[in-house]
């Protein structure tokens, strides 16, 4: 049997073994490191079947409760080699099969009289430290039987076998009924696991459904706005048009605000106008208005249009000149008329 | 222990698992959730934009009648006030050259001339067009007034852009009194701009 399994992990060509066996060991630090909080909230506690032997309960192997369903027993110092192994960091990938390989070249037990165990009491960096004990199968048979138990009985029935180092913290053997407590772990966690899965998947059905909702009430909207704009196109058009034909009608005001009353100015002018006064020539342009003409006294005249108080502003732009041929004096008026809304 | 310190405290294949594991975790969380907000805001803007044009649109439906009906009588109100687009600007002009003409002869005037001018850059009406026409005409001052009753009377709404009136000469006389009589009686030439508005066409 091989040591360390050289099965190969292929993705495209590229060998993602190294990687693979990196993400295992990150999976296995999380779970089951001495720093993990998994393992701190969820491994299950135990108790020692001696309480005798009650020490200080190692981290690495989980909480002391005295109602704890897994029993520990503890094997003396006497009965146990230790050994530490200062390994490169990057060991660790292989850690166990390192252990094994040391342990099995410095154990003086014969192999099938062996029980083994080790921990990590050290990582940093660079080093890894790792220490390893090993006791005689026979020496933890007597300790069992002293504690009640049978050796011989299966695995399950057996309490967890812890050995005292002398120097550290216990270490717990293999082979024993540790397995139980880490199966009743592992079950936890899968259940966990799958909990976790269950409301995370949840969540984002949760999400889905205002999205869906989302979307859907916008097709709906979509739908009913196609809807009314498709039955109120004939009165959309009118209403445009309205629109339109409203904003001409105020341009069209202010074409008609803009006229100029020039009947009745013509009928002011002719009325006011005495007989004796001939008008040649006038012109209306805006707002204004230049009359020329002749007149027994053109002063008189200009008097008369003045006092009429129907002119904004009235100006001789000549002087009054006489005509020889009539006898008349020639003159030019400018008349400017007062705004058309004053006027009417 | 704070998690930040817990997450120092693992191992460095623990800590970049963990890690992974989380954005595995949020990366799509924070996906669908981003695309659900976004979504939500677009159903909420359409629905803001679109909830009150449909409102709009309904009333618009149940006001069909009114509105046609005050659609009619605006187009009539301007009708008053100016020509429609259905003829082409020439042809209102001459439209227009023709009315006039004939409210001259209607009120006793004789018509020596009428041309159609270019409408005045510096003023604009927006959405029109301003038809300006030039008359020459000689009558007497009764059919002035006439005339100009017929223009005021004139549908759409005509306007007087300017007006030059002037006594018409005639061959000179040294008497004073038949100058006098000739003041009285002489007729006169009337230049006129008349202007009109015109739909432009869109």
């Amino acid at each position: 049997m091989a040591i360390i399994d050289t099965t190969e992990l292929t993705l495209f060509g590229l060998d993602l073994t190294r990687a693979s066996a990196w993400v295992r060991l990150g999976v296995q630090q999380l779970l089951w490191d001495r720093n993990s909080h998994f393992k701190y909230w969820f491994y299950p506690p135990v108790k020692f079947s001696d309480e005798a032997c009650e020490g200080t309960v190692p981290v690495s192997l989980g909480r002391k409760e005295d109602s704890a369903s897994c029993l520990a027993i503890l094997l003396s110092s006497d009965h146990v080699l230790t050994r530490l192994m200062r390994l490169p960091t990057a060991s660790e990938l292989f850690l166990s099969e390192v252990v094994m390989l040391d342990l099995s070249s410095h154990s003086p037990f014969v192999e099938q009289d062996t029980v083994c165990g080790w921990s990590i009491e050290q990582r940093d960096d660079n080093e890894l430290i790792v220490r390893w004990v090993v006791a005689a199968r026979t020496a933890v048979n007597d300790l069992l039987l002293q504690a009640g138990f049978d050796p011989l009985s299966e695995v399950s029935a057996l309490p967890e076998v812890w050995a005292n180092t002398g120097e550290s913290e216990p270490i717990r053997l293999q082979g024993f009924g540790e397995q139980r407590r880490d199966r009743l772990y592992t079950a936890t966690l899968r259940k966990l696991t799958l909990k976790a899965v269950g409301a995370y998947i949840l969540l984002f059905a949760v999400l889905a459904q205002i999205a869906i909702y989302s979307v859907l009430s916008t097709a709906k909207l979509e739908q009913k706005l196609a809807e009314v704009t498709e039955d109120a196109k004939g009165v959309t058009w009118v209403r445009e048009r309205l629109g339109e034909q409203r904003e001409l009608l105020d341009v069209a005001q202010d074409f008609l605000a803009s006229r100029d009353p020039l009947r009745p100015r013509l009928h002011d002018i002719a009325q006011i106008t005495p007989d004796s006064v001939y008008l040649q020539r006038m012109t209306f342009k805006g707002g204004d208005a230049t009359v020329t003409g002749l007149g027994g006294n053109a002063a008189d005249y200009l008097a008369i249009l003045a006092e009429s108080d129907r002119y904004a502003k009235l100006e001789a732009s000549s002087a009054f000149t006489r005509d020889r041929r009539s006898g008349l004096e020639q003159f030019t008026i400018d008349i400017k008329f007062k705004d058309a809304n004053d006027e009417i | 222990m704070t998690r930040f310190n817990y997450l120092l405290q693992l191992p460095l294949q623990a800590r970049i698992v963990l890690v992974a594991l989380i954005a595995l975790a949020a990366i799509p969380l924070f996906g669908v959730g981003f695309w659900v907000i976004d979504e939500a805001v677009s159903h909420l803007q359409f629905s803001e934009q679109t909830k009150p044009r449909i409102g709009r649109l309904l009333g618009y439906i149940e006001q069909e009648k009114p509105l046609r009906l005050a659609r009619n009588q605006t187009r009539e109100q301007l009708a008053v006030l100016s020509y429609s687009s259905e003829s082409d600007a020439s042809q209102v002009g001459a439209q227009l050259q023709q009315a006039l003409r004939g409210y001259a002869e209607d009120s006793g005037l004789t018509v020596s001339g009428s041309q159609l001018l270019k409408s005045a850059a510096n003023e604009a009406f927006e959405g029109f067009e301003l038809v300006t026409v030039e008359l020459n005409m000689t009558g007497e001052p009764d059919a002035v007034d006439g005339f100009f009753a017929l223009v005021d009377a004139h549908q759409p709404v005509l306007r007087v852009d300017q007006l030059a009136l002037a006594q018409q000469r005639r061959a000179r006389r040294s008497s004073r009194r038949a100058n006098a009589a000739e003041l009285d009686t002489r007729d006169v030439i009337m230049q006129v701009t008349i202007s009109a508005l015109r739909v432009a066409t869109p």
